[in-house]
């Protein structure tokens, strides 16, 4: 049962090292967790690395446990029979069972018990030194009833109250904000400010005697150009984009921020506003592009081969260079760029995404993908 | 339809004419492949289509191979085209080198302009186009535009005749930016 366990979270990509899972066999050996109950915050704690892996750790559990948790009916009649307590009565056991023994024991008990049963070395119920049941002297084993119900852990992990801790999920503009802030290039350039740390190092080298220290505030080089795949494909992430798109420009900590749209890849226009079609030449915003400008593309990167392999163009747009092309030259001209990919990287196995990602550096849209992404960006090119 | 890709002199083709040369009927388009055995031309991942029987005959075929006549849908065929890219570097139409070696490496389909021959082996005095599909051009076709496919046991290799593709995607595929 424990192995399956094991196997779960891992399946749901929390890291349990062979430390981390030993040292969980080693807490159930010594008794802390007697029920599902306990054993949920028991291992949350000893296989969790971060708060981010909570959610994958409730689903690992549910998917873990549910088939263990008891049904309606026999928890019913298991908590009759234990409404009665017992004193705990005979000497303490040490149940020589490991911990898939001991759950393997218990589900062979329930299924061999008709009737109540309390005190006594066997069976499941209150009192005695039964591994099984509560309020009695069992070194450890596997509560049942009293303050811990064998569902409750169960309900608990599927509720899911840590969701949206996760680093892999779909971000919100908060997510987003946070990202985006530490993507900075500080420079000394902005208004004379107090330098505290200054002003007491020369005040002491002056032997109390105040000597103000000013230095020049520091301001953000970066100047941040998002530039986002728009319809078609894309239509069923519009809310993630834009939620990208609020977060860069509420941010307010880059020299610049421009944004612009096309459809499918670059080719010889930008809109400012697709709807609108108020565009501008592709050709004009490269020219403009400086060592300090920060590219972050956005789109599913999906399209028929021809828009990107071959001289493909809209009515109105051509240019004679594919759509590859175009995507060079934003790439040497700007090395600090990157693409974002809406879509979940089991669908990146495309054509046109593979060449992109040949490109750009590619990441998903998620947490963690932007963060690796802004990492990308901050790196010297 | 018949486009000079090299250089002329007084008029006259230098070097051979590259011409999208196929067996067509008014909904159909039949393409050869080899299935089996060793290839001349060495193994491949996906699939390559001739169309023209002598060119698959003299420039691929050895040993125990088999041939298979492929009749696709001319929906398809021209789908083929449409995605193929050249796969020699030409700068009218790759201005960036770089984006050409990327589009050769994840395009679905690549087409190669190859010696046309007769029955006996010798070559003519024009190049017709060898297409290369890549896994996933391969399954799209199985699945959508393949009309039939018949074991070839011999006998005379259709007449070819002129493909009527569009001027620009003709351009385009032999090298020239339309």
């Amino acid at each position: 049962m424990f192995t399956s366990f094991l196997f779960h979270l891992r399946a749901e990509g929390i890291p349990v090292g062979t430390g981390e899972w030993l040292s969980f066999l080693e807490a159930l050996r010594r008794g802390l967790a007697t029920s599902l109950t306990e054993l949920y915050p028991l291992g949350r704690a000893l296989l969790c690395r971060t708060e981010a892996d909570f959610d994958r750790y409730d689903l690992a559990f549910a998917a873990a446990f549910e088939g263990a948790a008891l049904s309606d009916e026999l928890r019913s009649q298991l908590a009759q029979w234990l409404e009665r307590r017992v004193d705990p009565q005979g000497e303490r056991s040490e149940p020589e069972l490991a911990d898939e023994e001991l759950w393997r024991a218990f589900l062979e008990r329930l299924a061999e018990q008709r009737e109540e049963h309390n005190g006594g070395d066997r069976w499941i119920g209150t009192g005695g030194t039964s591994p099984f049941g509560h309020g009695g002297r069992g070194a450890r084993g596997i509560r049942v009833g009293g303050s811990a119900g064998g569902r409750a852990a169960v309900s608990v992990a599927l509720e899911r109250r840590w969701e949206s801790y996760r680093n892999d999920r779909t971000l919100n503009v908060r997510d987003l904000e946070v990202a985006l802030r530490t993507l900075r290039k500080l420079v000394r350039e902005g208004r004379h400010e107090l330098d505290l740390d200054g002003t007491i190092r020369k005040t002491c080298d002056n032997a109390g005697e105040i000597e103000i220290v000013e230095q020049r505030a520091r301001r953000n080089q970066v100047h941040l150009v998002l530039l986002m795949d728009a319809g078609g494909s894309m239509a069923p992430h519009h809310e993630s984009v834009s939620r990208l798109f609020s977060a860069a420009e509420r941010t307010k900590i880059f020299k610049s921020f421009t944004a612009y749209s096309f459809h499918n890849c670059v080719y010889g226009w930008l809109y400012r506003d697709i709807e609108q079609l108020d565009r501008v030449r592709a050709e004009e915003v490269l020219s403009g592009l400086t060592p300090h400008h920060r590219l972050i593309f956005v789109g599913d990167a999906s399209m028929a081969p021809y828009e990107l392999f071959n001289a493909f163009s809209w009515p109105g747009q051509g240019t004679g260079m594919t759509g590859l092309d175009w995507l060079q030259r934003f790439r040497a001209r700007c090395p600090a760029s990157v693409w974002i990919n809406p879509d979940p990287l089991r669908y990146w196995d495309h054509p046109t995404v593979r060449a992109i990602e040949a490109t750009f550096p590619m990441f998903e849209l998620t947490v963690s993908g932007l963060h690796q992404a802004v990492q990308k960006l901050r790196a010297p090119v | 339809m018949s486009l000079g890709s090299q250089g002329s002199c007084l008029g006259r083709p230098s070097l051979p004419s590259r011409s999208l040369l196929a067996s067509f009927s008014s909904g159909e388009v039949t393409v050869w492949r080899q299935v089996g055995g060793a290839s001349r031309r060495g193994p491949t991942r996906g699939c390559r289509l001739y169309l023209s029987l002598p060119s698959l005959l003299h420039d691929e075929l050895v040993g125990d191979g088999r041939i298979q006549g492929v009749r696709l849908q001319r929906g398809g065929f021209e789908a083929l085209l449409n995605q193929a890219v050249l796969d020699e570097h030409a700068p009218s139409l790759y201005p960036c080198e770089q984006s050409w070696r990327l589009a050769t490496r994840f395009a679905p389909v690549s087409i190669r302009w190859i010696q046309d021959m007769d029955r006996r082996g010798r070559p003519l005095s024009r190049q017709v186009p060898l297409l290369s599909l890549r896994p996933a051009a391969l399954r799209q076709l199985s699945e959508q535009w393949i009309a039939s496919i018949e074991g070839w046991r011999g006998g005379p290799a259709p007449a070819l005749r002129p493909y009527p593709a569009p001027p620009t995607l003709l351009a385009r595929l032999v090298g020239r930016n339309p």
